[in-house]
């Protein structure tokens, strides 16, 4: 039900209870800090902006146009008549995105009666009215890949989704990137394929095939280099055999929970090949905290998520901070809860970076992003202001 | 400088004592030196262009104007920061093995490797500059923890590191059970441990009160006896035949000297390190010191512990060393239950078996049987540890063998003998004379040690003043109780709101000096807390607001969730921290809060920021995360430094900057808050020992 009133609704029984759905979700989740009347256009004001796709823009202004950037720039002339809202002491960011969450989708993700589902959805498991969508955007979280669980050699198709509170707005993707999976969880003695080698064999037969067209559309789109992908790759041996389908395929995929790689990464330098980790946090040894910075030096894209809400939301923004600390470049640190997740999950078009035409998401920060003690003032979702912190009134503020 | 000296000279004595090598140095051109051009942390500010002057190990100033001495060395800081060195208030040095001890005898700092160098050299990078070491147990009372400043790139031992007056005691409460009744009975019993601290200090006072007593009636008696005879021993002698309950009255060892106090080797070593002089078998040093000096025949009291062999010495026997004898007793319980129920009245023996050299006299009789122990010999020690190989004087490879006793022994087994028998004629006398005297009960033997004799004897006038029984000396009941007068610090991790409030009400009966640690549900009883003036150490871990999943944990927990705090947003949603995953791990951690440090500052509870034993290098990272998450970034600051300092108890040494405190501190590069901001130098009483 959910997932169809995103179509254009043609009966008025799906516009009646469209509406009715659409009240309750706003009286229940935001009511107490229900966005305001949003203005169609307004600018917001910065002291700095880090746009994630060119330098910094210092006293920086953003033009916003129904839930698009029109213009941003540091001396740039707000029109006549256009609210502004001034953020002068504070940092603004590009909303974060966290590439593998499990926001809205409580149920199980896991769907693993045949060896190669291409049609199976991740979004058919998202409640869109549910809380946890607006709860990421306390975080300063814009916007989310909901992946199906790897229980098979092709698990399905992932989809993108904007958090906050508009859950008629909030699918960006239905057809996001599709699961593979190099690992022991693919294959078991029940159901082919039975092993390792078995399930190497599915990976090329079904790429080799899909290349011929003969195959579900996504899988089509996965070998002809136009969907991306999402491989779980945790040994050595799995990491090496994924390049080589990379190669072989020239496929576009982001590898995860790849640990395993600081063994490899020789192997990986400049293979274009992206690296999803799980954010570290302060419990995460030196190991862990030094490996994005190992990527970065041999070339490697290093993506963040997060699991939320299994994870605390705000691990995301503290993780990279935490591998900023361990040698992260900061560049590299800002792409990899930004516009890295975006391009990972085949979206860099429309979010994950500041650009004119991109979808107005933006966090307000209190001070640098990387700053460990930067709370998140506001967060703005396609133009809406989502969350808004209530001001602490015996805080007494250190001046930087 | 030299005005300074000039004013207190006393320093620079103190200083040339402490440190001769570096307060040396500082009498030649170079006395202090100053960091000038920094950004520097005072008095819960941030100072622009600021100087930071030491000497030695102490400060001499601090501020953006202060007045500078001759010939000082500058160090330009320009651009970077220099905060106070952090203190992790409850860490594990990666590497190290958790306690996992449940004795507070238990010192935590045996368990540090020194050698071990990455990760005091992770702490280092970090910017902290003194660990507490967590002596915490799985679940109730621990070791001993205590704090270590960094060591430097040299250190000779561990105890030069260490924070004099930081020492604690650890309790762990509801943290390893699994269900609520059970953890309920983790804080009763924590409870009862008190108690029984309570109790054992009270026995040993009650003790006191009784020996001081006891001296001042036994110092009236010897003087009411004095006029009869000249020796104690003699009238001691004479009187034996009067005093008739004497074998029963002190069936059970008694006390050492009641001026001394109880050292842990008598109860743990049992004879082994006693000594024994003049074969009075360990008799009261007081005593033995009158017997000396009355003993008319001239005759010298010779120490057979010492193994002289007696040569022409006498062996001297007190009277009454038999009765008197404290040399086993509780040890011997066991022993005394293989005896047999009855014992004919009339029948004593002595069980000595020479041949053996079994150290071992016992006289039985009347149902009571008394142990008499000399020092083993070297020999027999050897033959009781089984290691003895081959003798490099004699050449027997048999510890018993006769040469080899003949060289060792200084003990003669003769003499053993012929004071055994001797013993045993003076006891046959004392007790027939006992039987004679005393009133037998009809229907059988009397029982050893019974209470109406005793009575009747202490009623008695006259008699000499019985010695009261001291209570055993416990080490750990020993140590831990140094709590209940607040000389020993107590942690105690705590994380649950019910746990926190039954703790804050146990600890009402029992004021401690207390410190709570953990205290995930601090929000919930944030004011509470506040009340009983008790600080807090954080981990200050994220959380996560899922509420369907905490909700849930709370039905598998059978408990309802708290209601929300009056004033309260959707922020307050019960959630959970990361570490919290797994099985158990919420039932014991409980709901937390990300703005868990906030509530706890705004109730007004002096809050800690630690790293919870998990990695102390990002433990700045921590506080300023606390700091997005509503504290303020001084308030995370002093959570690391000031408080962190004051819960130790060290925080006039330690902890922020001013003159007389420690010169302990760290140079950031940048602005210490940020990620991309590195640790350049550590400076640690007043010496570098991290530099980039």
């Amino acid at each position: 039900m959910i997932s169809t009133s995103l179509l254009p609704p043609l009966r008025v029984t799906r516009i009646v209870v469209g509406c009715v759905l659409a009240t309750l979700a706003c009286a229940v989740s935001l009511s107490a800090q229900s966005p305001s009347q949003k203005p169609q256009q307004f600018a917001v004001r910065a002291k700095r902006i880090v746009t994630g796709a060119g330098p910094d823009i210092i006293d920086g202004v953003i033009l916003i146009e129904k839930g698009k950037i029109k213009a941003l720039g540091q001396k740039l002339e707000v029109p006549k008549g256009w609210k502004v809202i001034d953020h002068r002491d504070r940092v603004l960011i590009p909303g974060m995105i966290d590439m593998a969450s499990r926001a809205g989708a409580p149920k199980d993700l896991r769907e693993s009666a045949v060896a190669v589902d291409s049609r199976t959805c991740a979004l058919d498991a998202v409640a869109l009215d549910h809380r946890d969508f607006a709860m990421l955007c306390e975080a300063g979280i814009t916007a989310v890949g909901v992946l199906p669980e790897r229980r098979n050699a092709y698990s399905g198709q992932g989809c993108v989704l904007k958090t906050g509170s508009a859950y008629q707005k909030r699918v960006v993707e239905v057809h996001g990137p599709v699961m593979m999976t190099l690992d022991a969880s693919a294959y078991s003695r029940l159901r082919m394929p039975a092993s390792y080698i078995g399930l190497i064999k599915l990976h090329r037969l079904i790429l080799e095939t899909a290349k011929g067209g003969r195959a579900g559309p996504s899988l089509v789109g996965l070998a002809r280099g136009k969907r991306k992908g999402v491989l779980y790759a945790r040994t050595e041996q799995a990491l090496k055999d994924s390049l080589k389908l990379k190669r072989r395929f020239d496929l576009d995929i982001t590898l995860m929970a790849a640990n395993a790689i600081r063994r490899v990464v020789d192997e990986f330098a400049n293979s274009g090949m992206r690296v999803a980790l799980l954010t570290p946090t302060f419990r995460s040894g030196k190991r862990r905290l030094t490996l994005p910075a190992l990527l970065e030096k041999k070339g490697i894209q290093v993506v963040f998520y997060a699991d939320t809400p299994n994870l605390a939301p705000a691990g995301l923004r503290l993780g990279a901070a935490l591998a900023a600390q361990n040698g992260l470049g900061r560049r590299a640190a800002l792409a990899s809860i930004t516009s890295g997740p975006a391009e990972a999950l085949g979206v860099a078009a429309r979010i994950g970076s500041l650009a004119v035409g991109k979808d107005a998401d933006f966090v307000v920060l209190s001070a640098d992003p990387f700053d460990f003690s930067a709370a998140v003032i506001e967060t703005w979702v396609d133009g809406r202001r989502e969350y808004r912190k209530k001001p602490n009134a015996k805080k007494k503020e250190l001046a930087p | 400088m030299t005005a300074r000296f000039a004013a207190c000279p006393t320093l620079v004595l103190a200083l040339a004592l402490v440190l001769p090598s570096i307060a040396f140095a500082q009498l030649g051109t170079r006395e202090s030196t100053v960091l000038e051009g920094a950004t520097v942390w005072v008095d819960g500010a941030m100072v622009e262009n600021a100087k930071l002057l030491f000497s030695g190990r102490r400060i001499q100033g601090v501020g953006a104007k202060i007045k500078l001495p001759d010939g000082v060395d500058v160090i330009d800081l320009k651009g970077k920061f220099v905060l106070p060195s952090f203190i992790d208030s409850s860490a594990l040095i990666a590497g190290m093995q958790p306690a996992r001890s449940r004795n507070p005898e238990h010192l935590v700092i045996d368990n540090v490797n020194l050698y071990h160098r990455d990760p005091f050299q992770d702490a280092i990078e970090g910017g902290v500059g003194y660990l507490y070491l967590s002596g915490a147990a799985n679940s109730g009372v621990g070791a001993r923890g205590l704090a270590l400043k960094m060591p430097g790139m040299k250190v000779d031992k561990v105890a030069d590191l260490v924070l004099k007056g930081s020492e604690s005691m650890h309790v762990r409460l509801g943290t390893n059970s699994r269900g609520p009744i059970a953890r309920l009975a983790e804080i009763k019993s924590f409870e009862s441990y008190l108690k029984n601290l309570k109790t054992y200090r009270e026995g040993w006072e009650k003790y006191r009160e009784k020996l001081k007593k006891y001296e001042e009636e036994l110092a009236e008696w010897a003087k009411k006896n004095k006029p009869k005879s000249k020796k104690s021993g003699g009238a001691k002698k004479s009187s034996g035949a009067k005093s008739k309950s004497k074998p029963k009255a002190s069936p059970r060892p008694k006390s050492p000297s009641p001026v001394k106090k109880p050292k842990r080797s008598r109860s743990a070593l049992g004879l082994a390190g006693l000594s024994w002089p003049g074969f009075g078998l360990g008799h009261d040093d007081d005593d033995d010191h009158e017997d000396h000096e009355d003993h008319d025949d001239g005759v010298e009291v010779c120490d057979l512990d010492g193994c002289t062999i007696p040569g022409q010495h006498e062996i001297h026997l007190h009277d009454d060393w038999v009765f008197e004898s404290e040399l086993d007793g509780q040890d011997h319980d066991h022993e005394r239950d293989h005896l047999p129920e009855q014992v004919d009245p009339g029948f004593a023996a002595i069980f000595i078996d020479p041949p053996r050299l079994k150290p071992e006299l016992s006289i039985i009789g009347d149902g009571t049987e008394t142990h008499l122990r000399r020092p083993l010999l070297a020999s027999e020690r050897l033959a009781n540890q089984k290691r003895f190989s081959t003798c490099p004087h004699c050449g027997a490879s048999d510890p018993l063998a006769p040469q080899h006793i003949a060289h060792t022994n200084p003990w003669p087994v003769d003499e053993f003998d012929r004071v055994a028998a001797e013993l045993e004629q003076r006891y046959f006398e004392s007790y027939r004379l006992d039987m004679a005297l005393a009133d037998p009960k009809p229907g059988g033997p009397k029982k050893r040690g019974s209470k109406s004799s005793s009575k009747s004897s202490k009623s008695k006038k006259g008699a000499k003043p019985k010695k009261p029984k001291e209570p055993g000396f416990k080490p750990a009941l020993e140590v831990a109780s140094k709590a209940l007068d607040g000389k020993l610090k107590v942690r105690i991790e705590v994380h649950r709101a019910e746990d926190i409030l039954a703790v804050l009400d146990v600890l009402d009966r029992y004021p401690l000096d207390a410190v709570l640690e953990g205290v995930t549900e601090g929000h919930y009883v944030a004011e509470a807390i506040a009340k009983a003036e008790l600080p807090v150490v954080l981990d200050a871990a994220l959380a996560t607001p899922i509420q369907e999943q905490s909700l849930g944990a709370n039905r598998r927990l059978g408990r309802l969730p708290f209601p929300a705090l009056p004033g309260s947003s959707r922020t307050l949603s019960p959630s959970r921290t990361q570490s919290d995953r797994g099985p158990g791990g919420l039932a014991r951690r409980g709901i937390a809060h990300r703005e868990n440090a906030a509530r706890l500052v705004r109730a007004g509870v002096t809050v800690v920021i630690s790293s919870l034993g998990a990695g102390s290098e990002s433990l700045l990272a921590r506080a300023a995360s606390a700091a997005s998450r509503g504290l303020s970034r001084a308030e995370a600051l002093d959570a690391i430094t000031r408080n962190a300092a004051l819960v130790l108890g060290v925080g006039d040494q330690i902890g922020e900057f001013s003159p007389g405190r420690l010169a302990s501190f760290t140079v950031f590069d940048g602005d210490p808050f940020l990620a991309t901001s590195r640790v350049e130098k550590v400076y640690i009483d007043g010496k570098e020992i991290y530099g980039k």
